[in-house]
């Protein structure tokens, strides 16, 4: 293993953050989140800021992911839990869209284009060597964040009474009052644990890119969606394991056939997005959540 | 789109397609964009007859996936394989994009239920070539998730399921951007609060609330009549 290798876990850590994100919301609130790329450009926007601002290295990433925690309770409060409160579920796929104009809007305006290059990360790009493989701190930071996070938000989701509180708060709002829910506060926790996510993979894009990004790359996102669709609903870990396998098997066939060309990764992606869609047809009796 | 019953989000990719059809056919067919415009159109509508017959059954997150999907794959592509720059058309002009926005309304109009997909994605990529057509240079971050979300809000903020109703979301949408300019020059935001206060406080769009508020006026205007006669 070499450099390639630990370069692909890291990709695989940023499409794994954001499928988790875009899964959990679909399997709690029932809807695909289209907020995530704009928590995304939150993350890299707020590690922009701070590494401009000359701040510790370290506060980079966390900033970021700050940024999207709070950024992900305003779109909940703002745009989201209005049409909760009004039973029009049908609405919060476009309410998502229009939270996500407003995020692409502001970060446009606070930062003009062509300032967009990040100080270099000294700390961050040390190389270290266990074995045969050599990693950055950054690579190795991606993925010990994507496999904790992911962890702990299936353990939150899937085994504590907060998953249900949510799932409760979404479909049957009283009755989860009555249940002693802060149904106010329980849905705007979710949202923002999910935007958290997608913007420290933001965060972490931007710092291993070394420049701000306007609007979240489509490959990695195409690779979010396909972990999305062949994985079952909810199912975190099986999302997240589909995300790191593709990264790893793609950075394989381009270092064993580099004459592929580049316009193959996103036509697979696509096709694996259309197959993971096709298996859930032909299988219309399986579960639609799992867990895992 | 919204013709069909469902919110999709494939228009950017059909609006890409066309660009790089019209594209394409412009390297051969030299000055006369209309015949790329043709093309393009033409090329999207079936490829939209494709995609439609590949997503119609599918469950609301799945449609989602899938249209947003086509959405981000087509300018990836494009981008990839480097079909990426187009040399200027000086044929694009003011008449020539309303003549197309009215071939494109009317097609819409008058398209039959399982072919409203189709005429939307026509649509779609007769703008698409529209667009190359005034540009020239075709960047693929132009078709990107902001063009999705502004494609959504002209579709619902007047009212969805009306072709006709797009043009008073475009000229809305316009004429708040030029309220709002003093405050910030990002079109974005604009669209973003509109979309979201029309989703909130006018679920069915403007147009049924402005027809309610123009029958109350003409009710009070007879009434007036009624009562000076």
């Amino acid at each position: 293993m070499d450099a390639r290798a630990a370069e692909a876990l890291f990709n695989g850590s940023i499409v794994a953050l954001v499928a988790t994100a875009i899964t959990v919301v679909l399997d709690l609130f029932g809807f695909v989140n289209v907020a995530v790329p704009a928590s995304f450009v939150l993350g890299s926007a707020g590690a922009f800021a701070f590494a401009s601002a000359a701040a510790p290295e370290w506060q980079w990433v966390a900033a970021g992911a700050l940024v999207g925690l709070v950024g992900g309770v305003a779109i909940d409060r703002l745009a989201l839990d209005p049409l909760r409160r009004r039973g029009r579920d049908a609405a919060m796929l476009p309410a998502s869209i229009g939270a996500s104009l407003v995020v692409y809007g502001l970060s446009r305006a606070a930062f003009a284009p062509g300032s967009s290059a990040m100080p270099h990360a000294v700390a961050l790009s040390r190389v270290a060597v266990i074995g045969h493989l050599k990693f950055t701190g950054l690579e190795a930071l991606a993925f010990a964040v994507a496999v904790l996070s992911s962890t702990l938000l299936h353990i939150i989701v899937h085994r504590t009474r907060f998953g249900n509180g949510v799932r409760a708060a979404c479909e049957n709002p009283l009755a989860a009052q009555l249940m002693g829910m802060r149904i106010d506060r329980v849905p705007a926790a979710a949202m923002a644990a999910t935007s958290a996510m997608a913007a420290t993979a933001g965060a972490l894009y931007t710092v291993h890119a070394g420049s701000m990004t306007g609007g979240m790359p489509a490959v990695p996102l195409l690779g979010a969606f396909a972990a999305v669709a062949l994985a079952p609903v909810g199912s975190i870990g099986i999302a997240s394991v589909i995300a790191f396998v593709l990264s790893l098997v793609g950075a394989l066939l381009t270092a064993q056939a580099p004459w592929l060309p580049a316009f193959l990764t996103p036509v697979t992606l696509a096709v694996l997005v259309a197959a993971g869609i096709a298996w859930r047809r032909v299988r219309p009796n399986a579960p639609a959540t799992a867990e895992v | 789109m919204l013709g069909t019953g469902r919110l999709t989000l494939a228009g950017p990719g059909f609006m890409a397609c066309g660009a790089y059809v019209a594209f394409l056919i412009g390297q051969h067919a030299h000055g006369s964009a209309w015949l790329c415009v043709v093309a393009g159109a033409t090329a999207t509508a079936l490829l939209g007859a494709v995609v439609d017959r590949c997503v119609n059954n599918l469950a609301a997150a799945q449609y989602t996936i899938a249209t947003l999907t086509f959405a981000l794959v087509v300018p990836a592509f494009a981008s990839a394989a480097h079909v990426a720059r187009g040399p200027v058309q000086p044929l694009g002009n003011v008449f020539y994009a309303i003549a197309c926005l009215i071939a494109g309304l009317v097609t819409l109009a008058f398209a039959r239920d399982n072919l409203r997909f189709a005429a939307g994605a026509a649509a779609a990529g007769l703008a698409g070539a529209l667009y190359w057509s005034f540009g020239g240079a075709i960047n693929p971050s132009a078709f990107g998730l902001d063009r999705v979300g502004v494609m959504v809000a002209i579709a619902l903020i007047a009212g969805a399921g009306f072709p006709a109703a797009v043009v008073l979301s475009a000229l809305v949408l316009a004429v708040l951007a030029k309220i709002a300019a003093p405050v910030t020059d990002q079109a974005l935001i604009v669209d973003g609060v509109a979309l979201i206060v029309a989703l909130v406080y006018l679920p069915a769009g403007i147009c049924p609330w402005l027809m309610v508020w123009w029958r109350a006026i003409l009710r009070s205007q007879k009434r007036l009549a009624g009562g000076t006669s």
